[in-house]
C-alpha cells in the first residue's frame, strides 16, 4: 500500500495520487488530513520491537506502517483538533497533535517525501537566508542577500532583476525541470541533489534566475511545491523514489 | 567575541556569564528584553556571513562572534510585549529581531550552543524517541492511543505504567493508578502517551562538546525533579561514574543530533540496562551544579572560548 496524506482542498495532491496509480502503485490510498481528527483509533508504539502505527480511518479504512510502501506526505500544518475539546484545552491539545503527526511521520519504514521535520511537517521549511546558505555549500552560485530587523522579508537581493526563472524539482536524486522550464547544466542538477540531501528534504522545488550569460543563481526553495508543474516526467521521478526500496514494486 | 542572549538574571545565563567573567573573556551579553534599543543586519555573500549586532548603544561585527550561548525565551512573553496586538509595531519588531537572530545562529561559523535547527527535536517526544533509538539508546515501551481498550492491554502486559505529554510541554510523569481508569475514556479526543514504568535510578548527562557530568537522581516519586511537590516526596543528587562505554554512547547521541550541548535524561535498571527518556537541547544545568558542585557552568565557558576541540 501506498499512501499520499494531504488536505482535502491540496489539488497537487489529488492529481499525484491519479498519476501514481496509472503508473502501478496499487493500492493507494489517500489520507485526507481535514478527516483525521475523526480517527476513531490510533495506535502508536515504539520501543524493543520498533516503531509501528496502526489507524483506523473515519471511513473504516485502516492504515497499518509495515504495510506501507511509500508516502507522500503534504501535510504542512496540523489538522485542527481544536472543535473536538474544551476551550480552555484547545491550545495543549494542537500542541499534543503536532507534536504526534511529527512523530507519526517519522514512523514509516519506507519512503518518504517528505519525512516531517521539526521545522514543518511537510519537510524542514528555511528561512531563504538558510537555504542559501545549504545551496552555497551544496556548490550553487547565489545572489547575495541583505536582511535587517527592522523590514519586513523577502530581504533585499543584490542584482536579481532582469533574469529568467527556472523553476527546477529535486526527487530523491532525480532532476526535473517545471514543464516548459530549460534543463540546468549538469553541475547545476549535481548541485541541486546534493542540496537535496544537505536539507534532509528529499523532495525539493528549488527556483533560480538564470542570466544572460546562462549563470544558474539560485533564489530559493519549496518542501511543498506545486507538482503539478512538473507533469508526468515529475510523476514517474515520484513513481520511482517511492517504490525505490524495501520491496516496493509497483503491481 | 562570545555572544550571550537571552536573560541575564535567569542562573544558567547567568552561570555561564560569570564564568565567562572570571575567565575574562569579551563577551556580547544581549538582554532579550532590550530589543527596542538593538538592532540587527545580516549579509550572506557566497555562503560567508557577515553584518552587525548592536547592543546597548554599542556596534559589534558579526564576523567576529566567535561562539554563542542562547536562552531566548519564547519572544511573546516578555514583559515588554505580553499584552501587546499581534501586529503592535513592538512586537513586530521583537518578533523579527528574534527571527533574523535565530537565522544566524542556524548558519554563523563557529560554537553555536545550540543551533535552533538541532534544538527542534524535543518538541516531539515521539519524534525523538525514535531518533533515540537510531543513535544506539534502548528507550521505554510506548504506547501512544486513543483507545482505552489499548491502555487496559498495555498496562496488563507491563504492570506499572505512567503517562506524560506528547510534546515538549513540559509536563509532570505521573503513574496510571486504579482511581486514572475510570477516566480513561477522555483519551478518545486526543491520543496519549503512556510507558512502561523502568525501576531503577535516574541519571542526568551533560554533554558539553566532548565533557561529560553525570548526575545520579535518588528519588521516590515518579519524577525526582518534581518530587518536593508530592507529600513526603525527596530526590538527592550526586555526581555518578559513567562506563566508558555508556560515555561514548552519549556523546555520539548528543553530537548525532546536532547539539554541542546537551541534558540526556537515563535510568539505569538494577540488571544494568540504560533506557534514556530524552535529551534535552537547552538544559537547566544549574539545579544539578547547585546539587553536586559539577562545575557545568565553567565547561560551557571554557567549550565558547574554544578550550576544548569542538
Amino acid at each position: 500500500m501506498w499512501i499520499v496524506v494531504s488536505p482535502q482542498s491540496d489539488h497537487a495532491a489529488r492529481w499525484a495520487c491519479q498519476g501514481l496509480r496509472a503508473r502501478g502503485l496499487d493500492p493507494l490510498e489517500w489520507v485526507i488530513a481535514d478527516t483525521l481528527p475523526l480517527t476513531s483509533r490510533w495506535v502508536y508504539r515504539i520501543g524493543r520491537c520498533g516503531t509501528t502505527l496502526e489507524l483506523t480511518l473515519p471511513d473504516g479504512r485502516t492504515v497499518a506502517s509495515e504495510r506501507v510502501k511509500g508516502v507522500l506526505n503534504r501535510l504542512t500544518i496540523p489538522p485542527d483538533h481544536a472543535l473536538l475539546v474544551a476551550p480552555a484545552d484547545r491550545d495543549y491539545v494542537q500542541r499534543e497533535m503536532a507534536a504526534f503527526y511529527l512523530g507519526w511521520l517519522n514512523a514509516f519504514p519506507c519512503p518518504v517525501l517528505n519525512p516531517a521535520s521539526p521545522q514543518g511537517l511537510g519537510g524542514a521549511t528555511r528561512h531563504r537566508s538558510v537555504w542559501r546558505f545549504l545551496a552555497a555549500r551544496a556548490g550553487l552560485e547565489c545572489a547575495p542577500l541583505l536582511a535587517n530587523d527592522h523590514e519586513p522579508w523577502p530581504p533585499v537581493e543584490i542584482g536579481a532583476q532582469g533574469k529568467a526563472e527556472a523553476l527546477l524539482f529535486v526527487v530523491d536524486g532525480e532532476t526535473v525541470p517545471a514543464a516548459g522550464h530549460p534543463m540546468p547544466p549538469e553541475r547545476i542538477q549535481e548541485a541541486a541533489i546534493r542540496l537535496g540531501w544537505l536539507g534532509g528534504t528529499p523532495l525539493l522545488a528549488l527556483h533560480f534566475a538564470v542570466g544572460a550569460e546562462g549563470r544558474w543563481y539560485f533564489r530559493d526553495a519549496e518542501t511543498q511545491p506545486d507538482l503539478t508543474f512538473g507533469g508526468d516526467p515529475l510523476l514517474d521521478a515520484l513513481a520511482h523514489a517511492l517504490t525505490r526500496s524495501r520491496g516496493g514494486a509497483p503491481g | 567575541m562570545i555572544l550571550l542572549w537571552g536573560i541575564p538574571s535567569e542562573p544558567p545565563l547567568a552561570m555561564v556569564h560569570e564564568a565567562l567573567q572570571r575567565m575574562g573573556a569579551p563577551v556580547v551579553l544581549f538582554n532579550q528584553r532590550h530589543f527596542a534599543n538593538s538592532g540587527l543586519t545580516l549579509e550572506l555573500r557566497d555562503g560567508q556571513v557577515s553584518g552587525t549586532l548592536q547592543v546597548e548603544g554599542k556596534r559589534h561585527r558579526l564576523e567576529e562572534i566567535r561562539s554563542a550561548y542562547l536562552r531566548p525565551m519564547d519572544d511573546s512573553g516578555l514583559p515588554e510585549v505580553r499584552g501587546l496586538a499581534a501586529d503592535h509595531p513592538l512586537r513586530l519588531r521583537s518578533r523579527m529581531l528574534n527571527d533574523l537572530l535565530l537565522q544566524w545562529a542556524e548558519i554563523a561559523p563557529g560554537r553555536i550552543l545550540n543551533r535552533p535547527e538541532a534544538m527542534g527535536s524535543n518538541m516531539s517526544k515521539p519524534y525523538q524517541m525514535q531518533l533515540i533509538q537510531r543513535l544506539g539508546f534502548a528507550v521505554p515501551e510506548t504506547l501512544i492511543t486513543n483507545d482505552p481498550e489499548q491502555v487496559m492491554a498495555f498496562r496488563k502486559q507491563w504492570g506499572r505504567v505512567i503517562y506524560k505529554s506528547i510534546s515538549g510541554v513540559r509536563s509532570i510523569v505521573r503513574e496510571l493508578e486504579e482511581s486514572d481508569l475510570a477516566r480513561l475514556d477522555r483519551i478518545r479526543s486526543c491520543p496519549v502517551q503512556f510507558q512502561a514504568r523502568v525501576d531503577g535510578f535516574d541519571v542526568r548527562v551533560h554533554v558539553v562538546g566532548d565533557r561529560l557530568f553525570a548526575t545520579r537522581a535518588d528519588t521516590n516519586a515518579a519524577d525526582y525533579r518534581y518530587a518536593t511537590r508530592q507529600k513526603e516526596g525527596k530526590t538527592e543528587l550526586v555526581e555518578f561514574r559513567l562506563p566508558a562505554e555508556l560515555q561514548q554512547r552519549c556523546l555520539a547521541l548528543s553530537h548525532g543530533l546536532g547539539l554541542e550541548f546537551s541534558g540526556i535524561d537515563l535510568k539505569i535498571t538494577p540488571r544494568g540496562e540504560v533506557y534514556c527518556f530524552e535529551v534535552n537541547p537547552c538544559p537547566a544545568y544549574s539545579y544539578y551544579e547547585w546539587n553536586t558542585g559539577q562545575p557545568i557552568a565553567r565547561a560551557v565557558a571554557e567549550y565558547l572560548v574554544g578550550q576544548q576541540s569542538p
